[in-house]
């Protein structure tokens, strides 16, 4: 069985986080799959989807770190051709993960107690960020 | 540790539901369009920082839904039907024995006093622990939000735990030396404060 869902969610762009493990927990169930995988992916090169516990402090470390490796203002070669300026965050998704696979069990998510699925927006805008959903299993 | 005296929590999104979820579910049937999302997203965000009285709000929910019913009948159906978040009352119950509780509001006064009453948690927050953004409507441009909050005396670095379901407002509440837990549901949030000490 495989079942493959696009969610669609509404991003202020700057570090705007998400949290979308109850979304996909979602489409698991839907699914009907008692033991695989779901796979989340995000279909963008200027965020990253992340499995962490989704903690006010850790977030603001996690923007200071990002922020250190990967200054938002800076001299990137991405900017010559015109066309943005977001070089910053093409680099900030390349350095991170633009997916995520979670194991299923018993019909749910195989999480850790402390585990969340966020999705971290890097870009400067606010807009309609999409997300891929896929179950796999039996 | 902190010494955590009291908490403030946001309104629409932690205690109840936003106001632009409610208007969806009362406004559209099924999935909405996106650009109807994002419209009513603006429209809520012009309420809660005073830009559009209620009556406005409803008047232009209904012109971007082009649904058929009347600016009044939006307007009642809008304040009879938050439901406290699931697992709120409990923890507010558990709270206020030992903290005091605020909330900054980004319903309008005529509509979140009524809600409050009804919904049982009027209990808890009195008048002075109530602060409406509509009422300060500066307060939500730019970065103005929390400094205006402090000199207001609603939060005091190091005292108060602030609340919210928007990581960008609790990142800035930490920034400026303000506690913070983002809220996702009471399950989470009570998680959370048990790991801070603050709950049993």
């Amino acid at each position: 069985m495989i079942l493959t869902e696009k969610l669609t969610l509404l991003s202020e762009g700057n570090f705007h986080t998400i949290n979308i493990t109850e979304k996909v927990r979602s489409v698991v169930k839907r699914s009907g799959v008692q033991e695989g995988n779901a796979l989340v992916f995000y279909l963008h090169t200027t965020g990253a989807v992340l499995l962490v516990e989704h903690e006010a402090g850790m977030l603001v470390d996690l923007e200071d770190v990002v922020e250190r490796i990967v200054p938002s203002e800076g001299d990137y070669k991405h900017h010559l051709r015109g066309y943005d300026a977001n070089g910053f965050a093409h680099i900030r998704t390349a350095l991170l993960n633009v997916s995520v696979t979670v194991p299923v069990l018993e019909g749910d998510l195989l999480l850790g107690d402390y585990q969340e699925i966020l999705l971290i927006d890097f870009d400067k805008e606010g807009k309609p960020r999409n997300v891929i959903v896929q179950v796999m299993g039996e | 540790m902190p010494r955590i005296g009291h908490f403030v929590f946001w309104t629409g999104g932690v205690l109840l539901p936003r106001i632009s979820d409610l208007s969806l579910k009362i406004l559209c049937e099924g999935d909405s369009p996106m650009e109807t999302i994002l419209e009513l997203n603006r429209l809520e965000s012009a309420l809660a920082s005073g830009k559009i009285s209620p009556d406005e709000y409803c008047r232009k929910a209904i012109e971007i839904s082009r649904v058929g019913i009347r600016r009044e009948e939006l307007c009642a159906r809008i304040e009879s039907a938050p439901q406290v978040e699931p697992g709120m009352l409990d923890l507010l119950e558990e709270l206020c024995g030992n903290y005091d509780l605020k909330l900054v509001s980004d319903y309008p006064r005529e509509w979140l006093i009524p809600i409050l009453r009804r919904t049982g948690f009027r209990r808890w927050f009195v008048a002075d622990n109530m602060f409406f953004l509509a009422e300060h409507s500066h307060v939500l441009e730019g970065e103005r939000l929390f400094p205006e909050l402090m000199a207001a005396a609603v939060l005091f670095p190091g005292k108060s735990l602030w609340v919210d379901y928007i990581s960008s407002r609790t990142s800035s509440a930490i920034r400026r030396g303000i506690d913070a837990a983002i809220f996702v549901d009471a399950r989470r949030l009570r998680r959370d404060l048990s790991l801070w000490g603050l709950v049993v």
